[in-house]
């Protein structure tokens, strides 16, 4: 069916990713916490950020389904800086990496991770990322693979936290995409 | 209301496809992008599978055609057979795309995803694969590229070469935004239910959650000459119980051949590493480890259509349990068959049972 431009007011669904969640920050933030989810209907998840430094040094931005700040996280990462191809591991970590900026007030930062959230098994985080943009340099690439050792609890927030205090900064974009079945 | 297939400009919070360059039927050295504005579709993937038209070209994304030295920045992580080795670049002129190494007649394969909208710098990361000759690759990593223009709205996008007719016959470039719904007054409707085809999307065409161990699964009735690309997503929960040799792979219509070539980019502990081998199917999950029950995960982009050798591009998790990960993987990878329509997909999984319950696969279709 050909229907020309349209704009969907209601909900479009068809097998298909939908935004599920779109926030520009106006105003520096610590947390932002996507609420209302349900991992086992939607199945897939997509969470895309570009994230402006809000202190003036290193922030991370982390990432905890369901607020779950325990160390139930294993991870392992390749990354590029400068010159420099290394990995790294680590065990019964705190949280999900998403990304980081370092050194300055306005750094950029980028992460675009899939997730896959049914209950059932370990969930998987499957983290591209970019750290540290300043001008024309960029402080590292880096593919990282997370996993939440939590196999029952259904998913039903992602909390985005900097671990410095309004490390999220204005400007900072977080987007959520979930899958959309026809119904 | 429930539909049949959709044909329009959907703005309905989804990524639709507005351009597509189709395979270019004469070479060129650029291809222009126009009518675009990033501040309002906010970002852009584009999906590149070009056949270079000319030996030691490289080629560029550039936003409003800023081709200004120094504009850009890159880093980059790369495997070459077993060498892996990163670059930083500071004094760029526009995202990189591709290297073409030394011969014209090379297919390389990417994915950027870049965040468009103006204020800030404008940010991406590429996965690619470069110099694909016959059944092998030259290269497979992720760039992070950076546009230090904070002020203009992205209107175009060029794709250069820097040699002429660069863009080789067979080249094609899938730019889709993300189409938010907005305030226009332009035909709206209530909900759409959706149960055709939803053109310029990718769809969910199959899904299977294994409820009993098995060791392959069929998917049939594709088309890959029609659909051109497809994205597979794995979970793969040994139930081989042999402790470890499980990997689930792909077989295009189910040939079984030693007609896949992979190159990997690896993190491994703090030793990461690179190598590249002949295979007898697409690798997309794997389980090598000798003991214990383990679980590999990975998601796939795939260009299907025949003409050239098909392409592939994985991001993917390496064995893990509950305590460790064993590897964080990109992995390209390219099928030496360049003739035949791809009308079936074997996810195959190397061992009696290997796709034990809890296993996941999905495939979902572009819709040119």
């Amino acid at each position: 069916m050909r229907i020309g431009k349209k704009q969907i007011k209601g909900a479009l669904t068809g097998d298909l990713w939908i935004k599920a969640y779109d926030s520009v920050l106006t105003s520096a933030a610590t947390t932002v916490t996507i609420s209302g989810l349900d991992g086992n209907t939607d199945k897939d998840y997509r969470l895309l950020c570009r994230f402006v430094n809000g202190y003036a040094g290193s922030t991370e931005f982390q990432l905890y389904p369901n607020n779950d700040t325990g160390n139930n996280y294993d991870r392992e990462g390749l990354y590029g800086i400068n010159t420099t191809a290394g990995s790294y591991k680590n065990a019964a970590f705190g949280y999900v990496f998403l990304t980081a900026a370092d050194t300055s007030l306005g750094n950029l930062a980028m992460a675009d991770c899939l997730i896959y959230p049914p209950t059932g098994r370990m969930r998987p985080f499957v983290i591209s990322e970019i750290q540290t943009i300043s001008g024309t340099t960029i402080g590292a690439v880096a593919e990282s693979r997370t996993i939440w050792r939590d196999t029952s609890s259904n998913i039903t927030s992602l909390v985005i936290k900097a671990n410095q205090t309004n490390g999220l900064g204005v400007g900072s974009s977080i987007e959520l995409w979930k899958r959309v079945d026809k119904i | 209301m429930k539909t049949g297939a959709l044909a329009g400009t959907i703005y309905g919070n989804e990524w639709q496809m507005v351009y597509d360059s189709g395979e270019l039927a004469a070479a060129v050295t650029s291809l222009t992008i126009s009518n675009l504005n990033g501040d309002t579709d906010k970002e852009y993937r584009i999906i590149s599978r070009l056949v270079s038209g000319a030996a030691n070209t490289n080629f560029y994304v550039r936003p409003n055609n800023d081709a200004g030295t120094g504009t850009y920045g890159e880093q980059w992580i790369n495997g070459a057979n077993t060498t892996l080795a990163a670059y930083r670049q500071t004094t760029g002129i526009g995202f990189y795309n591709h290297y073409e190494l030394n011969a014209s007649g090379q297919v390389n394969f990417a994915d950027l995803v870049l965040y468009a909208k103006s204020g800030y710098i404008r940010s991406g990361i590429t996965k690619y694969m470069d110099g694909v000759v016959g059944g092998a690759i030259v290269n497979v990593g992720s760039v992070a590229g950076c546009w230090n223009n904070t002020a203009d709205n992205i209107t175009s996008i060029v794709i250069a070469a820097d040699q002429t007719n660069g863009l080789g016959i067979g080249s094609r470039f899938i730019l889709l935004r993300r189409a938010d719904r907005d305030a226009s007054t332009i035909g709206k409707t209530g909900k759409i239910n959706a149960y055709g085809k939803i053109k310029g999307c990718f769809q969910k065409i199959y899904e299977n959650d294994i409820l009993s161990a098995t060791t392959s699964v069929t998917v049939s009735g594709l088309d890959g000459n029609t659909d051109v690309l497809y994205r597979a997503v794995v979970r793969l929960v040994d139930g081989s119980g042999l402790g470890g040799g499980t990997n689930c792979v792909i077989r295009y219509n189910n040939d079984a051949g030693a007609n896949y070539f992979f190159q990997h980019a690896t993190g491994y502990y703090t030793a990461p590493f690179a190598g590249s081998t002949a295979f007898n199917g697409d690798l997309i999950a794997q389980d090598n480890v000798t003991t214990g029950s383990i679980e590999g995960f990975g998601e796939k982009l795939i260009f299907a259509k025949s003409g050239y050798v098909r392409t592939s591009l994985a991001r993917m998790i390496g064995e893990y349990a509950s305590g460790d990960v064993n590897y964080a993987m990109l992995l390209g990878n390219v099928w030496s068959n360049t003739a035949d329509n791809i009308t079936s997909m074997v996810f195959y999984s190397g061992q009696t049972n290997g796709f034990g319950v809890g296993s996941h696969i999905e495939l979902w279709a572009y819709r040119p």
